[in-house]
């Protein structure tokens, strides 16, 4: 635009003959002069900054892994993959590319945009994903695997939790709320009544009372939040819960940048903080809650080729890493067994507790107490791993089966396992979206 | 390859820059050769055979012409070859799906489907190379006799995947004389970085506000929101296309190359007629050269005329895309034409201003609507909603986010689709030089700083003029 009346100028400049500086500057090209040198320097210092700078194998800001350099084949060149392989690899290994990627997000913020890579600039220092939206027909697939299950005779529990977006609506940008997520729990209290976890209530009625159940960075609910979960599903169960006074907080870490930091990386943001519930010291019957190695559990990993132990559900060493949230059971592994030692015996012990229970929690009778021992599966989302250990004092066993990476038969593993209690935990934007949880449905058909 | 990628800015146009300055003057023609067919092949590995192909035959019509052109039927034979050959190649791999779809659809035939990819830029480079046969057989230029000068011009880079399309004729002398200044360069760095901006500030931002309102279910589809996405639309595709004109023209400059403007803020037109002189000029400018005046232009009667622009809209909607669609947006363009011409245009003129534009603008915008929907399913509801008649009533609250989030860019680009920016740079540099002189370089530092920041954190970048 402004160019051309530069190109006229120069033109009068020109006929002009005005005498020339050093390099042939003078008043009128000088802008022009400055710009071509800009423009070059600019151009070639990061072209050399790209070829000499190392390559990086993972960036932490974004969490994720960045594109190596491509190999080269003529298979790849004939059909122009090695060429958008060498766009994504330059791309990703920009220098300072994690410095561009948070000046977008601000020049988003500035320009009055209110969202970034799909993620809300929300109220009071959140970050807001957006809502998955429905597809109606995974959703009526896994809603299938729900029910046959109900069916062939297990006691079924469906805990899907609304997101920030839902229960921190208030805090999202003007006309942002949209209730995909309303509709979608809605529609399934109405189809499955019975075996619907409703934990919207409780979350919602802790967030107004001001404690925090959702990170502010990050996608997951903090422990606040699966605490809130928890009980709706003890009350669902028709049982008395830990009562929050038994429990402390403990901050195990106050450097947390989670997942939608990573989509949308404004400069500002105050890191999350993690929590974790203990026990109150003296009290001797959530001693199974207490982390950190005390606990009289012993927690199995399996991540599909070998499995592993550890003696606690917390695992510190993530706290060191970006990828924080994994202190609760780690990263999402295919199946995750948490077992009481000496689970035999372990039942006894927990039924004799329950007779002189100090919190009111009482073992359940029902099928599995034929079986000698409490136990529960949980098909689950990572949103289970911050729940999971409230469930510590009420079974024997849980089993945590990722079905996107769990290629198991799990009715057999139940038959096989002894387990008649199932649950489905999942947040609303995988529940709607994750086509692995119909393979329940589809297996239960098999054995039919 | 595009010019708003990483890539490009910052490894090919470096190297490039670097070796064009290096080597003798001579050799530049045949490096800017080179490095354009690589641009080329980027993309296109395969295609790059086609593309050197077009360019010795176009090169071979010339020599031709120039030892056998004396004879007007040795003359007329060459010329009717080389458009043969040109619109074959281009109907084939352009329109042979379609050709067959249709036919198939007809008769029932089951004729299997080419399912070629279509090659880059393909609809400009046999244009331009037409051009050049054309232009000599008229003797309007000169034949080029070193067939690497000629792949120089039809494989420009600047302009081979975009336009704009560079008649011969205008840059024949700067083939083989042209200037390469500091000056000059920098005024083209600073036009490349506007245009960059134009792309990737607005048309990739504007572009995702379009893509949420195709997207509406159809019970969300409102009024408001069908007229404030085709809109958005028509802001996208403006900026997307100058933006890259003028970063084509921008490099041009750096590479002492001067091609003609292929915008000229269209969407500030008064009548229909006077919005195509301002779009897409080079296109515009081809098809009156090449297919109206030939057929007769305005001069035969009215008959003939209403003929003749029947035949070049037609063609001029065919052209942006093997689809019914593109035929019936060409088609649109043609009646309103035609109607100014002969009906409403004098009314027009005497209409108030402030009329004429809304006349122009509500005729242009709904034109968009038929050009982005090529299935007819669903351009039939979104007129309705156009229309006043949409599922989700005039308003709901998503259009409402979508418009308060997207404030700031879509009032930057009514600012942008006008020259109102252009003036007041104008007005300062004349008042305050010295200042400007520093502000210059500065605002074109913040656009690129802008521009590569959007494109290192970016998962939307579709180029949308890349399908002609």
């Amino acid at each position: 635009m402004a160019i051309e009346i530069n190109q006229q100028l120069s033109k009068e400049n020109i006929q002009g003959q005005k005498p020339a500086g050093p390099f042939g500057l003078n008043a009128e090209n000088a802008g022009n002069i400055a710009m071509a040198s800009l423009f070059l320097l600019f151009i070639f210092v990061l072209a050399i900054a790209q070829l000499v700078l190392p390559d990086r194998q993972s960036s932490s800001q974004e969490n994720r892994y960045l594109a190596a350099k491509p190999v080269f084949t003529w298979q790849k060149l004939r059909n122009a993959q090695y060429m958008s392989q060498i766009e994504s690899y330059l791309t990703d290994q920009f220098p300072g590319r994690d410095g561009w990627v948070s000046f977008k997000a601000l020049a988003q913020r500035l320009s009055n945009q209110k969202e970034n890579n799909q993620v809300y600039f929300a109220a009071d220092g959140y970050l807001i994903g957006k809502p998955q939206a429905v597809n109606a027909e995974i959703l009526e697939k896994n809603l299938q695997s729900v029910t046959g299950l109900e069916e062939a005779g297990y006691q079924v529990a469906l805990l899907v939790s609304p997101m920030a977006g839902e229960v921190l609506r208030d805090k999202l940008p003007a006309w942002a709320y949209s209730p995909v997520q309303a509709e979608m729990l809605a529609k399934l209290s109405r189809e499955v009544p019975e075996l619907f976890v409703d934990a919207e209530p409780h979350l919602a009625q802790a967030a107004a009372g001001g404690q925090q159940v959702f990170f502010r960075t990050d996608h997951h609910w903090t422990m606040t939040g699966a605490y809130q979960a928890y009980l709706a599903y003890m009350e669902w169960r028709g049982e008395p819960a830990i009562p929050a006074a038994a429990l402390q907080e403990e901050v195990v870490s106050d450097t947390f940048y989670g997942t939608l930091w990573s989509k949308n990386s404004l400069p500002g943001i105050e890191p999350d903080r993690i929590s974790v519930f203990q026990p109150l010291q003296d009290d001797q019957s959530l001693q199974s809650l207490q982390p950190l190695g005390t606990a009289p559990y012993e927690v199995t990993y399996f991540d599909g080729s070998k499995t592993w132990q550890a003696s606690s559900v917390y695992q510190p060493a993530f706290l060191q890493e970006k990828d924080q949230y994994a202190y609760f059971l780690g990263q999402n592994q295919p199946l995750v067994v948490i077992r009481r030692q000496g689970a035999a015996a372990g039942a006894e012990v927990l039924a004799g507790e329950g007779e002189k229970d100090r919190t009111g929690a009482r073992a359940q009778g029902g099928a599995d107490t034929e079986a000698g021992s409490k136990k529960l599966l949980i098909f689950k989302d990572s949103y289970a791993h911050a729940f999971a250990p409230f469930l510590l004092p009420h079974f024997d066993e849980i089993h945590l089966a990722d079905l996107r990476y769990w290629k198991q038969d799990p009715i057999a593993y139940l038959k096989e396992q002894g387990i008649s209690q199932v649950m489905f935990l999942y947040n609303a934007d995988s529940f709607v979206s994750d086509r692995s949880i119909s393979q329940v449905g589809a297996y239960l058909a098999r054995h039919k | 390859m595009v010019f708003s990628s990483i890539l490009f800015l910052f490894t090919f146009l470096p190297a490039v820059l670097a070796a064009y300055h290096i080597v003798p003057k001579g050799w530049r023609n045949p490096l800017l050769f080179f490095v354009s067919l690589i641009f080329y092949a980027w993309g296109e590995p395969v295609y790059v055979i086609l593309m050197v192909f077009t360019t010795v035959f176009g090169w071979f019509t010339g020599i031709m012409l120039e030892r056998w052109g004396d004879d007007p039927k040795k003359a007329k034979g060459i010329l009717a070859l080389s458009v043969v050959v040109n619109l074959g190649i281009l109907g084939f791999f352009k329109y042979g799906n379609f050709i067959v779809a249709n036919i198939n659809g007809l008769t029932g035939w089951g004729i299997t489907e080419f399912n070629l990819p279509l090659p880059l830029g393909i609809s400009f480079y046999t244009f331009q190379t037409m051009s050049y046969t054309i232009d000599v057989y008229r003797r309007h230029t000169p034949v080029q006799p070193n067939v690497l000068s000629f792949g120089a011009y039809v494989a420009l880079f600047p302009q081979l995947i975009a336009g704009p399309i560079v008649r011969y004729n205008t840059i024949a002398q700067q083939l083989d004389y042209r200037e390469e200044t500091l000056e000059l360069f920098g005024r083209g760095a600073g036009l490349f970085t506007v245009g960059l901006a134009k792309k990737v500030l607005l048309a990739n931002n504007i572009g995702l506000f379009w893509d949420s309102i195709k997207a509406l279910p159809s019970g969300e589809m409102t009024v408001l929101a069908a007229w404030c996405g085709i809109v958005a639309f028509g802001f996208q595709l403006y900026f997307d296309f100058s933006g890259y004109s003028d970063m084509a023209i921008g490099l041009g400059w750096m590479l002492g190359f001067h091609f003609e403007r292929n915008f000229n803020y269209p969407y500030i037109s008064r009548s229909i007629t006077e919005f195509w002189r301002r779009w897409h000029i080079s296109l515009s400018t081809w098809f009156r050269e090449y297919l109206y005046i030939p057929l007769g232009g305005s001069r035969q009667g009215k008959g003939r005329t209403i003929f003749n622009l029947f035949v070049v809209w037609t063609a001029t909607g065919f052209w942006h895309g093997a689809s019914w669609n593109y035929v019936l947006w060409g088609l649109y363009y043609f009646v309103f034409l035609i109607a100014e011409k002969f009906l409403w245009g004098g009314l027009l003129e005497r209409s108030p201003k402030l009329l004429r534009h809304v006349y122009t603008l509500l005729i242009v915008m709904t034109g968009w609507a038929l050009f982005v929907f090529e299935d007819m399913g669903s351009l039939g509801p979104f007129l309705q909603a156009l229309g006043g008649q949409a599922v989700g009533g005039w308003a709901n609250q998503p259009i409402l986010y979508y418009l308060n989030s997207w404030s700031l860019t879509l009032l930057a680009a009514m600012v942008g689709i006008t020259p109102l920016a252009k003036t007041v740079y104008g007005r300062l540099v004349v008042k305050y030089p010295g200042l400007m002189n520093v502000m210059q370089p500065v605002l074109m530092l913040a656009g690129l700083l802008l521009s590569v920041a959007y494109l290192v954190d970016s998962s939307y970048n579709p180029f949308l003029y890349f399908r002609f």
